[in-house]
């Protein structure tokens, strides 16, 4: 049965590429963790709220290294200010670490979703820096519970690292990034979104929608009503868009207005949904 | 087939012991991998469906009830897996220009070099395979499944099998011979 053209599977090297230990633990542990905690996950909502901010500050990297490719005599100019940080509900006082899972109350929850969903802020480029440190997202990371770096701050910092890497337009290394606080904390919220980044990354900048799709799906397992579940599917039928998989676009869509958007996605949504007309 | 004492490791993964199941990735994640490269056009999406065939491999945990190897259960859950995962759209994209330069990957693929490209070189070959052909030549030359095994595994009539089966081989030796 064997034939010379093609081994056996064994435990021999290849023909995947090899991964080093610390890339096997860390995959092993992803998987645990989606196992072992990922089902209907919620996360605390001062989590919630410090991530999207982060997410918010990704997008607001990512429009402002565009315009910067497509407007570069704007550079010079102060376009608009910034939003301020979101106000934070404060981290309840037995939580240590992101990774702890707390109900989440209506009134944080939803505010949080209304800012997913919202317009994305106006930009900031600053004179002849077209990489802005972003200093904003820092201010709504939740107090240390003690000495020393919490997870959420290293987590933080790693997206605030990414959000600044594609502001210089640095996408590859962007999404690096964000693949590595998916890796170094996995199940959190902060994993959450950076696998949307990294998912929106792959879409629009890398045109790769079924790695897009992937990682989209990854944060769905993650938390499958997050705040920022309507990105997450609006993203999803773009990517099954792209892909010609006309079922799983309509699905998609459906899902996504069944969040009741608001915001000119909404109608690309409704008019892409007539479009595709009933299944 | 006779079920046999399932091992104590699996048995602990089994009540959820996340230590137990842990060790049983690690040690199934190197086959998973080459298994998933095997099945799949390039590297790019290796890992992303090398994990949800583990994913698969633990939630099914609990139905394995230690008839054959747990290795081959869980090759025909990654089989599985793979192919209902695996996007059509990847087709050409990514699969000869992931192959990549070997070289940089020698000093990790060591101690084995040679088999390492070896089997490099087979995936290379298998690139050249639509998916229903390469399925069924992975299924019988690399995992030892029978025509009916591999027919019945895939869901398709025997005759189809064999036929996708001698069409692979037939490409796949015309372009080992190709100059």
């Amino acid at each position: 049965m064997s034939d010379p053209l093609l081994p056996p599977l064994d435990d021999g090297p290849g023909p995947a590429r090899p991964l080093s230990p610390a890339e096997s633990q860390a995959l092993v542990r992803r998987t645990l963790e989606l196992h072992f905690q990922a089902p209907r996950r919620r996360f605390a909502p001062w989590a919630i709220a410090s991530s999207v901010a982060f997410f918010l500050a990704a997008s607001s990297a990512t429009a402002a290294w565009w315009i910067g490719q497509r407007q570069p005599e704007a550079r010079a100019r102060t376009i608009t200010p910034p939003p301020p940080a979101p106000p934070l509900p404060p981290p309840p006082a037995s939580v240590t670490t992101e990774t702890t899972a707390a109900p989440a109350p209506a009134a944080p929850l939803e505010s949080a979703r209304q800012l997913a969903d919202s317009p994305e802020p106006p930009i900031e480029i600053e004179d002849s820096t077209p990489t802005p440190k972003r200093k904003a997202p820092r201010k709504v990371t939740p107090p240390r519970p003690g000495p020393g770096p919490s997870p959420t701050v290293e987590a933080a910092d790693l997206l605030a690292e990414a959000n600044a890497l594609l502001a210089k337009g640095e996408v590859r290394e962007a999404e690096r990034r964000y693949v590595a606080v998916t890796v170094r904390f996995p199940g959190t919220s902060s994993a959450y979104v950076a696998w949307v980044a990294a998912a929106g990354l792959r879409l629009e900048h890398q045109k790769d929608p079924s790695r897009a799709e992937r990682a989209y799906q990854q944060a769905l397992a993650l938390d499958g009503r997050g705040p920022l579940d309507p990105e997450i599917r609006y993203g999803l039928a773009e990517c099954y868009r792209a892909l010609g998989q006309v079922d799983a676009e309509r699905a998609a869509l459906t899902a996504f207005l069944a969040g009741r958007p608001s915001g000119p996605r909404r109608a690309r949504a409704e008019r892409r949904l007539a479009e595709l007309g009933a299944p | 087939m006779a079920s046999r004492p399932v091992d104590p490791r699996i048995q602990r993964a089994q009540r959820g012991d996340r230590e137990a199941a842990g060790a049983l990735l690690e040690e199934l994640l190197p086959k998973v991998r080459n298994l998933v490269r095997y099945l799949v056009r390039g590297d790019a999406e290796v890992d992303d469906l090398s994990q949800k065939a583990l994913l698969a491999i633990l939630q099914g945990l609990k139905s394995y009830r230690g008839e054959g190897e747990l290795v081959s259960w869980a090759n025909k859950i990654t089989v599985r897996e793979t192919i209902r995962s695996r996007k059509k759209d990847r087709a050409d994209r990514a699969a000869l220009s992931a192959i990549g330069p070997e070289l940089e990957l020698l000093s990790a693929a060591t101690p084995d070099p040679d088999r390492y490209l070896a089997r490099r070189a087979a995936v290379r070959r298998l690139e050249t395979l639509p998916e229903d052909q390469r399925d069924v030549v992975v299924l019988h030359h690399v995992l030892g499944m029978s025509v009916p095994e591999l027919a019945d595994e895939l869901g398709l009539p025997f005759d189809t099998a064999k036929s996708r089966l001698r069409l692979g081989m037939e490409k796949l030796r015309a372009e080992e011979e190709a100059p």
